[in-house]
């Protein structure tokens, strides 16, 4: 009995479709799961900081809350139009930071978890491709943005 | 003009730490004022990048540079704040002295855990300040930056992306790039004997931005 229903309880999640949101950074189209996207508002002047920790080197502020800025466009190697970018805000485990995104209002979508596929062997950022419209786009975790490869397979042991 | 940002109340209040908040490009920066010794805003000390501080010849530093940002431009509005607590002792040269303020000690937060580097050493947390943030610069850091730490140091700044190309300033950049082992100790006496002596001489009897203050006497330097 036990068994019978945590197969039944696998089984429907596993299949759950993904709900991703799509933007883009630079022109580059890239996706992430609903669930790590904390809201998206206009982009706020940027205070720089003195870091040495890759891609995260500002900090913007919203009222009186204090976000970290991960350079998500450093990390494509591309450039976000200066003139009315989006802060989209990116949940993470560590606490939520902001990612400077492209103008253009991100668009919230449904895929059938079978339509992900694994991210190709040479991609360490991306966690997964799928098809939206006519477009491939690749599916991002925040969790595992700017990690060099060592660190993610510190972290799958 | 008075750095002070209040008004009414001339001591600072319980709970509350007194901070002189400068800016190095669009970074604002704060100083704890119990180290801050006084400010200079003499163009040649600043060119000369020479101090004498308690009677003790003291380098002057770029502040923007050793952290990693574009270096300081050469403005009228550029300063030297000197530090010191007990023996140690620094000359740090900012863009701009905004102010002195008093800091709701439970207003300031830890650095985000995101910044993972160094620089959770060189900050203590940061604060709201104005339209924007401060960050709150740690004391002992500051006081703690030697030549010997400078040239221990390069190799955790040359790992920044965005690390100026801090050469072009004579007596810091000097210091804050990856010179070869050989070429390090020959640096400093080679300013020694390039001028350095001179510049000593001219800035010995510079007159600080200093006055005294009866009823705060943990700051005397603040009204200037």
């Amino acid at each position: 009995m036990l068994r019978t229903t945590r197969h039944h309880g696998q089984t429907p999640e596993a299949a759950k479709p993904w709900s991703l949101v799509m933007f883009s950074v630079g022109g580059k189209r890239l996706a992430v799961r609903a669930e790590e996207v904390g809201g998206v508002w206009p982009w706020p002047e940027p205070m720089p900081v003195p870091s040495l920790t890759p891609y995260i080197n500002a900090v913007v502020r919203r009222g009186d809350e204090i976000f970290p800025v991960f350079d998500l466009a450093r990390l494509l190697m591309v450039q976000v139009p200066q003139k009315s970018p989006f802060c989209l805000i990116a949940k993470r485990q560590d606490g939520p930071m902001a990612v400077c995104i492209d103008p253009s209002v991100p668009t919230l979508h449904t895929v059938d978890a079978g339509a992900v596929r694994p991210a190709p062997s040479g991609s360490t950022d991306a966690i997964g491709l799928c098809s939206i419209g006519a477009e491939e786009v690749p599916i991002y975790s925040w969790a595992r943005l700017g990690q060099t490869p060592t660190d993610q397979t510190q972290q799958v042991a | 003009m008075s750095l002070r940002g209040r008004t009414e109340q001339v001591a600072p209040a319980l709970g509350t730490m007194q901070v002189l908040v400068v800016t190095c490009g669009k970074t604002y920066l704060a100083i704890p004022g119990a180290i801050v010794r006084g400010i200079v805003e003499s163009a040649e000390a600043i060119e000369a990048r020479i101090i004498s501080l308690f009677g003790e010849s003291c380098r002057v530093t770029d502040l923007a540079a050793r952290l990693g940002l574009p270096p300081s431009a050469a403005t009228l509005d550029a300063r030297i704040i000197l530090c010191g607590e007990h023996r140690a002792k620094q000359a740090w040269q900012v863009d701009r002295a905004v102010g002195l303020t008093d800091v709701d000690l439970q207003l300031i937060t830890p650095l985000p855990p995101h910044f993972a580097g160094v620089e959770q050493s060189w900050f203590t947390g940061l604060f709201l300040f104005r339209e924007t943030v401060s960050l709150l610069l740690n004391p002992g850091w500051l006081l703690s930056q030697s030549m010997d730490a400078f040239i221990a140091q390069p190799q955790i700044e040359g790992a920044g992306a965005d690390v100026p190309p801090a050469a072009s300033e004579p007596p810091v950049a000097v210091d804050a790039t990856i010179p070869p082992p050989k070429t390090r100790k020959k640096r400093p006496s080679r300013k020694a004997a390039g001028g350095e002596d001179a510049s000593l001489n001219v800035l010995e009897n510079l007159v600080l931005e200093e006055s005294t203050d009866a009823e705060d006497d943990q700051a005397p330097w603040a009204d200037t």
